[in-house]
C-alpha cells in the first residue's frame, strides 16, 4: 500500500504539491486527473521517489520510496517525456532493463512486441511518437513489477492502440496483483479503466474516491408534478443540487438510488426519471460542492481534444 | 536489493554506453603510440642509408616523454569525451527521471558511472604502454628508454586524466545543461590557476624584488599537471620542459588528491542534487550566482589588482589607466550577462543580475585589499642569515635548449639543490636587506634601475628556504659579493657533489660534438678521462666551465636519465680539463691525419689566396685559440685571424705550417693552451648525399700566436 502524507513540492517559487495526501491500495488502478500544471506529473515523480519532497512522505509498506532502492526495484516510472539509449532499439533497451530489473521478462516482452506489432531491432528513433509510447509500456509491462506509473500515457495513442494498452495494464493487475497509477489530462481517458480516481487542481488534491463508489452514491434525477412544488417537497432526502425548470426539476441526489426513488414514488410525480451522471458531470458537481467554480478547470480544452 | 556502492550490472550497462568514443580513442592512441618508435625507425634507416649516422652511434636514450607527449590528449579530448557523455543524462529531464528512477542508490550510481570512465582510462593508459614497451622492447638495439620512466609518465598521466574527470563530474553536479557542463568544467579546471598565474606574473614583473619563481608554494605552475600542460600554449611556463611537468612528484600528489577532492565534493552534490535540474543551467539560482560571480570576479579582480600593485610599486597611475580599469569592469559585468543569457537562454533573466554584478565589483575590491597585505608582506621578509635553513642560486647558461626535452644537468642541479653554507647564506641575506633598503627608497622601476648602475649591482635569483615556505627573491649583489659567492660553493658538500656527479661510463650515452666523428670506443676512452679529470680540478675551475655563459669549445654531451629525469650536460673541453683536452686533440689529430684534414689544412694555409680570403661557400677554416686559463683568444675565420697579425701574420703562418706538417709526431701539451685550426669542407652529390671531410687539427700554442689584434 501507498501512504502519501501532507506532501509538498516546490520549485523556486512555485508550488506544485499542496500537502497532498491519499493512500493508494494494491491491486488497483488508480487515475489522476487534473489540468495542466495541476502537479499530476509532479506527484507522480515524488511517488516513483525521482523527486524529494519538500515536505511530507511517501511510504510504501511503510518504508520510504526516497533514496530506498528496495522500494524502487518494485516500481516502474514511464514518464511523459519518454527515455531511450541514443540510437538503441528496442532489444538494446529491453537488455537496458533487464539490467536493472530483476523480473525482467523476455518472453513477456517478445509477446508483447508482437502484439503490439512493432520491430525490436529498428531504432526507436525513427518510431513515431505513439510507437514509441508503446514502446515504453511494453518495457514497463515486462519488468513484471509492482507498482507501474505511467504519466500520460495514453498521449499520442490511436483508439485501438489505447485499448490495448489499457487492455495490457488490466491484464497485468488481475494476473500479478500490480498497482497501477495513470495520470491524464482527460477524464474520459480514464473512467473506463480505474478503480480509484484523483483530481489534482492547482498542487491540491480536490478529489479521491472509488470509482464505483462515486458512480453509484450520486445519480441526477428529473422529476415533474402537475401542481406547484419546490425543493422543501424533498426535505430529508440530500439533494446536492436542485434546478426548477417550469413544472419540471433535474435534482443531483447523494445516498441510496433505490431508497430514494421509493421516496420519490409516494410523492406521486407526474413525471419521474433516475439518469446515472458522467464522472465528468460528477467531478463537476464535487468540486462545486468543495468551493471550487465550475470554470476553474477547463473542461472544454479536454473536451475539444477527446474529440 | 541493489547494493549500496556498486552495481556490477549497471557497471557493464554503463561501459557499453561509453564504448564508442571508449574504444575509438584507444585504438587511435595505441596507434599514435605505435607510430612513434616506427617512424623514428624508419628515419634511422634512412639516416644509415644516405650516410648520415652509422649503427656506431645506436642505441640511443629516448626521451620517452617528449616522444609521446602527445597521451596528454587523453585528459585534452578522451577523458572530457567520456565524462560528459557518461554524466549527459543529468542534463535532460527525461533521462534524468528515468536514471533516478531506477532502483540503484545515488551513492552505487555515482561510484558505478566513476568506475566505468577510470576503466576505460586505465584500459588505454595501460594498453598504450604495454604496445610501447614491446616495439622498444624489439626495436632495442636502436632505442633505449627508461622503463621507470615510462611507468612514472603512465601514473602521471592517470592522476591528471583522473583529476580530469573529476574536475568534469563536478561540473556535471552543478549544472543541469552542456553548455554549462562545458563552461563550469573550464572555469574548475583553469580559473583556480589562471588566477594563481596572473596574480604571480603580475606581483613578479611589477616587483623588482621578485623572480619569476612563486609568491606562494600553491602557486608553482608544476602542481596542477593539466593547467600545467593546456596553459603551455598561452606561454603560461613555457619556460619548464613537459619531462618536468609529468615527472613532479608533487604535482603528481597534488593532482591526485585535487582529483579526490573534487570527487568527493561531486559526490555529495550528487547526493543532494535534484533531479529537476536536469535542463536547468545550474542546480539552482545560488549556483548560478556564483558560477557567473567567479567568471565577473576574476576579470574585475585582475584589473584592480594592477591598479593597487601600481600603487604600492609607485608607478604614475594616469588617466588612461583608470579609463582601462573602468573598461575591465564593463567587460567583466557584459561576461556575466552574456554568460547569463547563453546559458539560462532567457534574455530577461538578465535585469535580475544586474545586483549581483554590483556584488561581484565589491567582493573584488575586498579580494584586492587582502591582496595589498601579501603584496607588502613581500618587502617585509629580510631574513638574517641564522634564520635562513638553505638558499639556493638559479643560474641560466641560456647555451643549452634540447630539441628531445632533456633538462640541463647543471641548470636543474642549481634549481635543486640547497646550500647551507653559512657564508653564502649570509652574504645572501645581507643583500636581500640591502636591495629592500635601496628600492624603499627608490620606489619607482625606474629610480631603482637608475640605483642598480650607479653602484654596479648584478641580479641573482635566489630562493630562500626558512622552515616554511620557500621564498623567491631576486637580490642584488656587487661583484665583491659575487666573487665570495663563487668561491664559498666549493664548500657546499651537497652542491659540489651533485654539480661533479656525472653517471658512470655504462649508464651515460656520451658523444661529442664537433666536426670530428669518433667511434663508441674512443668516446668512452675520452669520457673515463673527463671522469678523473673533474676529481682532479678545482671545484671553482668546473663551476666556471659549466656554467658560463658563452661557449665556444666543442663540447662532450652526456646524455643519462636519473630519478625519472632525462638530462644533459654539456661540458666543453677546455684546457681545463688537461687529460680530456689533450686526448681531444690528439684523436682530433689522429682522424685529420687518416681523413686527410691534415693534408687539406696544411695545402689551405700554404696557398696565400686562402690565407687572405674567404673559402668558397662549402669550405671554410677557422682558428680557435685558448690560453692556459681556458680563456678564448681567437675564434675566427683564418683570414680575418691573418689580416688581425698585421706584419707578423707570415711568420706566424710559417710557424703554423711547420707545427701542421710536424702534426704525425707533435704532442699538444694542451696545459699550455691550445690551437685549433678547424676546417669545414661539406660535398654533396645531385642525390643530396654527403661527404664530410671536415676536421680538426690541433697544434700547440705559441706566444706569439696571440699577438693578433683581436681577443674574442
Amino acid at each position: 500500500m501507498i501512504q502519501v502524507h501532507a506532501v509538498s513540492k516546490k520549485f523556486e517559487d512555485f508550488v506544485a504539491l499542496d500537502k497532498v495526501s491519499c493512500q493508494i491500495e494494491e491491486g488497483c488502478i488508480y487515475g489522476m486527473v487534473g489540468s495542466n500544471g495541476a502537479g499530476k506529473s509532479t506527484f507522480l515523480r515524488v511517488l516513483a521517489g525521482i523527486y524529494r519532497t519538500d515536505e511530507g512522505v511517501v511510504n510504501y509498506d511503510g518504508k520510504e520510496v526516497y533514496e530506498n532502492s528496495s522500494v524502487k526495484e518494485n516500481i516502474v516510472y514511464v514518464g511523459d517525456e519518454l527515455f531511450f539509449l541514443a540510437g538503441a532499439n528496442m532489444e538494446r533497451m529491453a537488455k537496458l532493463y533487464a539490467s536493472v530489473y530483476e523480473r525482467f521478462d523476455y518472453e513477456r516482452f517478445k509477446y508483447l512486441v508482437s502484439v503490439f506489432g512493432l520491430d525490436s531491432k529498428k531504432s526507436i528513433q525513427g518510431f513515431s511518437k505513439g510507437m514509441k509510447r508503446q514502446v515504453a509500456t511494453i518495457l514497463a509491462l515486462s519488468t513484471k513489477a509492482k507498482y507501474m506509473f505511467f504519466d500520460e500515457t495514453f498521449d499520442g495513442l490511436d483508439p485501438v492502440m489505447r485499448n490495448l494498452v489499457k487492455k495490457c495494464i488490466c491484464s497485468d493487475v488481475l494476473e500479478y496483483h500490480t498497482t497501477a497509477i495513470i495520470t491524464s489530462h482527460s477524464l474520459r481517458e480514464l473512467e473506463d479503466i480505474c478503480d480509484h480516481l484523483a483530481l489534482l487542481h492547482r498542487g491540491g488534491m480536490v478529489l479521491d474516491s472509488d470509482v464505483i463508489d462515486l458512480k453509484t452514491a450520486r445519480f441526477k434525477v428529473q422529476i415533474g408534478f402537475r401542481e406547484e412544488f419546490n425543493e422543501e417537497l424533498f426535505e430529508g432526502m440530500q439533494i446536492a443540487r436542485f434546478k426548477k425548470q417550469g413544472s419540471v426539476a433535474s435534482m443531483i441526489v447523494n445516498g441510496d438510488r433505490e431508497e430514494t426513488v421509493a421516496k420519490l414514488e409516494q410523492l406521486h410525480p407526474a413525471l419521474l426519471d433516475v439518469l446515472p451522471l458522467s464522472l465528468e458531470e460528477i467531478f463537476t458537481y464535487e468540486m462545486e460542492a468543495l468551493g471550487y467554480a465550475f470554470d476553474e478547470i477547463d473542461w472544454t480544452a479536454e473536451r475539444g481534444m477527446d474529440s | 536489493m541493489k547494493k549500496r556502492w556498486f552495481d556490477k550490472k549497471q557497471y557493464l550497462e554503463t561501459m557499453n554506453q561509453l564504448k564508442l568514443p571508449g574504444i575509438l580513442f584507444t585504438l587511435f592512441f595505441a596507434a599514435m603510440i605505435l607510430y612513434i618508435p616506427l617512424r623514428s625507425y624508419m628515419g634511422v634507416q634512412e639516416s644509415i642509408r644516405v650516410g648520415t649516422k652509422t649503427m656506431n652511434q645506436f642505441p640511443m636514450i629516448v626521451n620517452y616523454i617528449s616522444e609521446h607527449s602527445g597521451l596528454v590528449l587523453t585528459f585534452m579530448f578522451y577523458t572530457p569525451t567520456l565524462t560528459l557523455m557518461c554524466w549527459n543524462f543529468l542534463t535532460k529531464r527525461n533521462a534524468s527521471d528515468f536514471y533516478d528512477s531506477l532502483p540503484y542508490k545515488r551513492s552505487c550510481t555515482f561510484l558505478t558511472h566513476v568506475s566505468a570512465i577510470v576503466t576505460y582510462q586505465v584500459i588505454t593508459l595501460v594498453l598504450c604502454g604495454v604496445v610501447s614497451a614491446i616495439v622498444y622492447g624489439i626495436l632495442s638495439d636502436y632505442f633505449i628508454i627508461d622503463y621507470g620512466t615510462m611507468c612514472q609518465m603512465y601514473v602521471v598521466l592517470f592522476a591528471a586524466n583522473l583529476l580530469c574527470m573529476s574536475a568534469i563530474t563536478l561540473a556535471c553536479m552543478l549544472t543541469g545543461t552542456i553548455f554549462a557542463n562545458i563552461c563550469v568544467s573550464g572555469m574548475i579546471l583553469f580559473i583556480p590557476r589562471l588566477l594563481m598565474y596572473g596574480v604571480n606574473a603580475m606581483v613578479n614583473a611589477s616587483i623588482v624584488i621578485m623572480t619569476d619563481g612563486n609568491l606562494l608554494p600553491i602557486f608553482d605552475k608544476k602542481l596542477n599537471i593539466i593547467t600545467s600542460i593546456c596553459l603551455q600554449m598561452f606561454d603560461v611556463g613555457a619556460s619548464i620542459s613537459v619531462s618536468e611537468k609529468l615527472l613532479n612528484v608533487k604535482g603528481m600528489a597534488y593532482t591526485f588528491g585535487l582529483a579526490v577532492i573534487y570527487g568527493i565534493i561531486a559526490f555529495v552534490l550528487y547526493q543532494k542534487r535534484k533531479s529537476e535540474a536536469a535542463g536547468l543551467a545550474a542546480v539552482n539560482r545560488r549556483v548560478q550566482a556564483c558560477i557567473r560571480g567567479v567568471l565577473g570576479f576574476v576579470i574585475a579582480f585582475i584589473g584592480l589588482f594592477s591598479i593597487m600593485l601600481s600603487w604600492v610599486t609607485g608607478t604614475d597611475i594616469r588617466i588612461g589607466d583608470i579609463v582601462s580599469e573602468l573598461v575591465v569592469l564593463v567587460i567583466a559585468a557584459m561576461v556575466m550577462l552574456v554568460y547569463e543569457s547563453m546559458a539560462t537562454k532567457r534574455v530577461h533573466g538578465i535585469l535580475k543580475c544586474i545586483p549581483s554584478i554590483f556584488v561581484v565589483y565589491a567582493v573584488s575590491v575586498v579580494a584586492v585589499f587582502g591582496m595589498y597585505g601579501v603584496v607588502r608582506n613581500i618587502f617585509s621578509y629580510q631574513p638574517a642569515a641564522n634564520q635562513v635553513d638553505a638558499v639556493q642560486i638559479n643560474i641560466s647558461n641560456n647555451q643549452y635548449w634540447s630539441y628531445s626535452g632533456a633538462e640541463d644537468y647543471f641548470q636543474e642541479m642549481n634549481r635543486k639543490i640547497k646550500i647551507d653554507d653559512e657564508q653564502i647564506k649570509d652574504i645572501l641575506c645581507t643583500a636581500l636587506q640591502e636591495t629592500i633598503t635601496a628600492y624603499e627608497s627608490n620606489r619607482s622601476e625606474e629610480a631603482f634601475y637608475e640605483y642598480r648602475r650607479k653602484n654596479q649591482l648584478y641580479a641573482y635569483e635566489v630562493v630562500f628556504y626558512d622552515g616554511h615556505f620557500a621564498k623567491n627573491r631576486t637580490v642584488y649583489l656587487t661583484e665583491k659579493q659575487m666573487n665570495e659567492v663563487a668561491q664559498r660553493l666549493q664548500y657546499a658538500n651537497s652542491y659540489k657533489e651533485a654539480m661533479t656527479d656525472l653517471p658512470a661510463l655504462q649508464e651515460a650515452d656520451v658523444s661529442v660534438e664537433g666536426a670530428v666523428e669518433f667511434t663508441k670506443e674512443e668516446i668512452k676512452d675520452l669520457y673515463k678521462l673527463l671522469l678523473e679529470d673533474i676529481q682532479g680540478i678545482p671545484f671553482a675551475q668546473w663551476y666556471s666551465l659549466v656554467t658560463k655563459q658563452n661557449r665556444n669549445e666543442n663540447e662532450i654531451t652526456i646524455r643519462f636519465t636519473r630519478d625519472g629525469h632525462l638530462y644533459q650536460a654539456n661540458v666543453p673541453i677546455s684546457v681545463i680539463l688537461p687529460q680530456t683536452s689533450a686526448k681531444y686533440a690528439q684523436m682530433c689529430n689522429e682522424k685529420a691525419i687518416q681523413s686527410g684534414t691534415k693534408q687539406a689544412v696544411l695545402e689551405k694555409l700554404q696557398n696565400s689566396e686562402t690565407t687572405k680570403k674567404n673559402l668558397e661557400s662549402n669550405e671554410r677554416l677557422h682558428i680557435f685559440i685558448m690560453d692556459k686559463t681556458g680563456t678564448i683568444w681567437i675564434n675566427d675565420a683564418f683570414d680575418t685571424y691573418m689580416k688581425d697579425c698585421g706584419t707578423q701574420a707570415d711568420e706566424i703562418l710559417a710557424s703554423m705550417i711547420q707545427q701542421v706538417s710536424a702534426v704525425d709526431s707533435l704532442e699538444v701539451r694542451t696545459q699550455e693552451g691550445v690551437v685549433a685550426l678547424r676546417y669545414y669542407n661539406y660535398e654533396y652529390n645531385e642525390k643530396g648525399e654527403g661527404k664530410d671531410t671536415s676536421g680538426i687539427v690541433y697544434i700547440p700554442l705559441l706566444p706569439e700566436y696571440m699577438t693578433a689584434d683581436t681577443t674574442y
